[in-house]
């Protein structure tokens, strides 16, 4: 262990930074800092301002795309890209059914679905949790059917995260129903614009609609759109949800933007004379949230640098992070909406969801809407990826065997 | 010291209770919310006809005696209905001002007006800067020949959208904020104010107030000075503790909308409620419950027995607490109903909602916590210095 500054990854740090000063739009960036979640245009136009670099999809074999960098700069590139405002790019492609079709897929797939991600043509949705199977995803009941070269597929999907944005839909049916729940899934790709399938926005407490139910009645998926063997879906999405936990549970590039945007507000921020940042209280909260995210932010450091260890909870990591990151990123939000005082309890529209709502103007300062909405998002975090007491319950399991 | 309700109080929670439980639903809650309805006037008025705005105000200024127990007995009730209209913002706050104005003319009739329904009142106290501490404002009256000039913007008041009465606090042009505070009876439809803002993220009602130099007469100003800071500090610490009251009301709904969702939903062929992490995670709000309860009953002894000072510090103490759990209690109702948590179809965020306001209004625990800190140190003055 020592602690030298590496001016390799310096070096590095300043081109990301040099690149998205040069390439991010800046209407873009403030969208992106607003605390509303990034909406289909920008996630696209902002892939495909990093695919023209070559840097679209960080964390692909070189075949695929991928930039060749060391974990190390990948998360250096999340953390700047972050702190700088840039869109959050589409996930379900890039980070979760993208890596299952590179690696599972046929050369076919390959070639016909890995492009349109890496160039962000086309926006991909993931449908797993259905109304009755979402801890226990293997209860899952939407069913395929063989019909020569197509199945037929019944049922629904639910809490499909920007649903009404995609293009195309990868989801898990059950193809038998005989076996054992894990032993009769399939994991099939989908056109969302297939006839028979409908998608039912839901309007989450922020008050906006990135979730949805997708209805699916006698929809035709062709056969050669199942990844892989039929009835292995289980452990391709296995594969899915370690790459969901490992790569955005802890999401600490996020935590640090809170801080930064906490600190920079609670300076501008006026109790009465003084800067809020100067009431004790406050910046005492502040600074043992500071500390804990340094603490977070090293124990990812650790996982980049030498893998799983018996000192950084082995594989219980993914779920120490994932527990620990969403709950610290709960309470930083809580304090970004203390921040905004009597306008932290307004309600704001999403503008990056409502496009023709952008140039009015609001109540409050210019920073104010947004906070609201990411507080009561953030409330899902604990939810999503498999809720925390399930990553506790993986804990106990991995550490103690209970 | 009597801990028990009284047998009139009994009757008044009862009836509380009935009349919510008959009154408010979800559904209807929800119409209310699509339309954009933040008070409902006939509501308002049921509300009105129960007596419930007189009940906290003595008998000589119109009112119907009882005090802020009274009142928390009501709003815990509407708290966990999830009621929209603004029973503490809107009644037992203004009604606690004008009742403490002696000898006004203009107050008499509002309060008149206010406990029968008639009209509604708003109380714009609240700036940017102020965060809890009502003498930091920048709205400033400046004297005219006819009356007053008023200019300023006012955060977060309840009611602004729909009141037809607002009070207003400003400075006086040239003075410092105790002195010169002065405290005005305005008009809603005044020339010169506006209102700008939708309304809050648990869709009740708050904006803010504009005033471009709007034009009072002369006797539109109620109360200034020490006398201003003093009515105004009694009346809001009232309110606080009945707003904690209403928080109460909305853990305890949390509750009550969690235990039996978690009882019938099943996820691993076993019902939610089989897991022991959620069975303790909801003893665990059911604690709170308890002692938010128990806090409310603190600051209610504080005010009616404490000195200004340690009346305001235990008030303050209550909200940063009662605030600080029930944010914590109504995010595991959202927690343990899983993705359905996060909806607006589902109740149980809206509890969660209830508490991000609350905990906004009258300023929020930095500002809570420092009050009562301060108050607890002053305690320790003499041992402090014989150090
Ligand atoms: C904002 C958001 C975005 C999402 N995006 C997607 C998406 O794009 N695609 C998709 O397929 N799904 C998505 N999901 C669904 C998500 O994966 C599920 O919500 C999650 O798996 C929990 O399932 P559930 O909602 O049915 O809750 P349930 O399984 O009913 O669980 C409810 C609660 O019970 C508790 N609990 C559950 N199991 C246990 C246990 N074993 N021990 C102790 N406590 C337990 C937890 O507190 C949990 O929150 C999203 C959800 C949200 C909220």
């Amino acid at each position: 262990m020592n602690f030298e500054p590496d001016s390799a990854d310096q070096r590095f740090r300043e081109e990301v930074r040099a690149f998205l000063k040069a390439e991010l739009p800046s209407d873009m960036a403030a969208r992106g800092r607003s605390g509303f979640l990034s909406e289909r245009d920008d996630a696209l136009a902002w892939q495909k301002i990093l695919a023209k670099k070559g840097w679209s999809v960080a964390h692909w074999p070189v075949e695929y795309g991928g930039p060749r960098w060391t974990a190390r700069q990948r998360y250096i590139f999340d953390e700047e890209c972050y702190l700088a405002g840039a869109p959050v790019t589409n996930i379900g492609g890039i980070g979760l059914v993208g890596p299952v079709i590179y690696t599972f897929g046929s050369p076919e797939q390959k070639e016909r679905f890995l492009p349109g991600i890496r160039d962000g043509n086309t926006f991909w949705v993931q449908g797993f949790s259905e109304p009755s199977a979402g801890s226990d995803l293997a209860a899952l009941r939407t069913s395929a059917v063989r019909d020569g070269d197509d199945y037929i597929v019944n049922g629904q999907k639910i809490w499909t995260s920007h649903g009404k944005f995609g293009d195309w839909n990868f989801l898990l049916v059950r193809t038998d129903t005989t076996v054992k729940k894990q032993a009769g899934i399939s994991f099939l790709l989908l056109d969302i614009k297939t006839p028979g399938v409908t998608v039912r926005p839901i309007q989450s407490l922020e008050g906006s609609h990135h979730l949805a139910e997708v209805f699916y009645d006698n929809v035709r998926v062709p056969v050669a759109n199942r990844i892989g063997e039929e009835n292995k879906g289980w452990d391709y999405t296995k594969f899915l949800l370690f790459n969901e936990r490992a790569f955005y549970g802890a999401e600490a590039p996020a935590l640090k933007r809170y801080l930064q945007k906490i600190k920079h507000l609670s300076s501008l921020e006026r109790a009465g004379s003084e800067p809020l940042i100067r009431r004790p209280t406050f910046a005492t909260r502040l600074a043992e949230m500071e500390i804990e995210v340094a603490a977070i932010d090293m124990t990812v450091s650790r996982v980049i640098a030498h893998g799983l260890d018996d000192r950084n909870g082995g594989a219980a990591v993914g779920s120490i992070l994932k527990a620990r990151g969403t709950e610290l990123a709960q309470r930083l939000t809580d304090m970004l909406v203390e921040v905004a005082g009597d306008y932290g309890a307004y309600y704001y529209p999403d503008t990056n969801d409502e496009a023709s709502l952008r140039n009015q103007s609001f109540a409050g300062p210019e920073y104010a809407p947004g906070l609201m909405a990411e507080l009561v998002y953030r409330r899902a975090a604990s939810i999503y990826g498999g809720a925390n007491e399930v990553q506790r319950n993986i804990v106990a399991k991995m550490l103690f065997g209970f | 010291m009597e801990l028990q309700l009284s047998g009139e109080q009994k009757l008044i929670l009862e009836s509380a209770q009935r009349f919510t439980a008959e009154e408010y639903t979800f559904e209807k809650r929800r119409q209310s919310v699509a339309q954009g309805v933040t008070v409902n006037r006939s509501n308002w008025n049921k509300l009105a006809e129960l007596g419930w705005f007189g009940i906290g105000v003595p008998e000589e200024v119109g009112g119907f005696n009882g005090s802020t127990i009274e009142n928390t007995l009501i709003a815990e009730c509407l708290g966990k209905a999830q009621a929209l209209e603004p029973y503490t913002m809107c009644a037992v706050l203004p009604a606690r001002i004008l009742a403490a104005v002696l000898d006004n003319e203009a107050a008499q009739q509002a309060i008149a007006d206010l406990i029968s329904g008639e009209k509604l009142f708003a109380a714009a106290f609240s700036e940017p800067i102020s965060r809890g501490d009502m003498t930091a404002i920048k709205t400033t009256a400046s004297r005219t020949t006819e009356g007053w000039t008023l200019s300023g913007r006012k955060t977060l008041v309840v009611g602004g959208d729909v009141a037809d009465m607002v009070l207003v606090t400003a400075k006086a042009a040239g003075a410092a904020a105790p002195e010169g505070l002065c405290l005005f009876l305005v008009d809603a439809k005044t020339a010169g104010l506006t209102t700008d803002g939708d309304r809050l993220v648990d869709w009740t009602s708050g904006v803010d107030l504009v005033f471009e130099g709007c034009k009072l007469p002369a006797d539109a100003l109620l109360t200034s000075g020490e006398d201003a800071l003093a009515l105004l500090q009694a009346a809001l610490d009232a309110a606080s503790v009945v707003l904690c009251a209403e928080a109460v009301g909305a853990i305890e709904g949390a509750i009550e909308a969690t235990a039996p969702y978690i009882k019938e939903r099943k996820q691993y062929g076993v019902t939610l409620s089989s897991f022991q992490a959620l069975q303790h995670r909801m003893a665990d709000m059911a604690m709170e419950l308890v002692l938010a309860r128990s806090a409310v009953m603190v600051a209610l002894q504080a005010l009616a027995n404490a000195e200004p000072i340690e009346r305001s510090a235990k008030v303050a103490g209550c909200k940063a607490f009662v605030t600080r759990i029930g944010k914590w209690a109504t995010s595991q109702g959202i927690q343990l109903h899983g993705g359905y948590g996060v909806t607006e179809e589902y109740r149980v965020g809206q509890f969660y909602k209830r508490l991000l306001v609350i905990d906004a209004l009258f300023g929020r625990q930095e500002f809570q916590l420092e009050r009562y800190t301060d108050w607890m140190l002053s305690q320790l003055e003499g041992r402090l210095h014989g150090n």
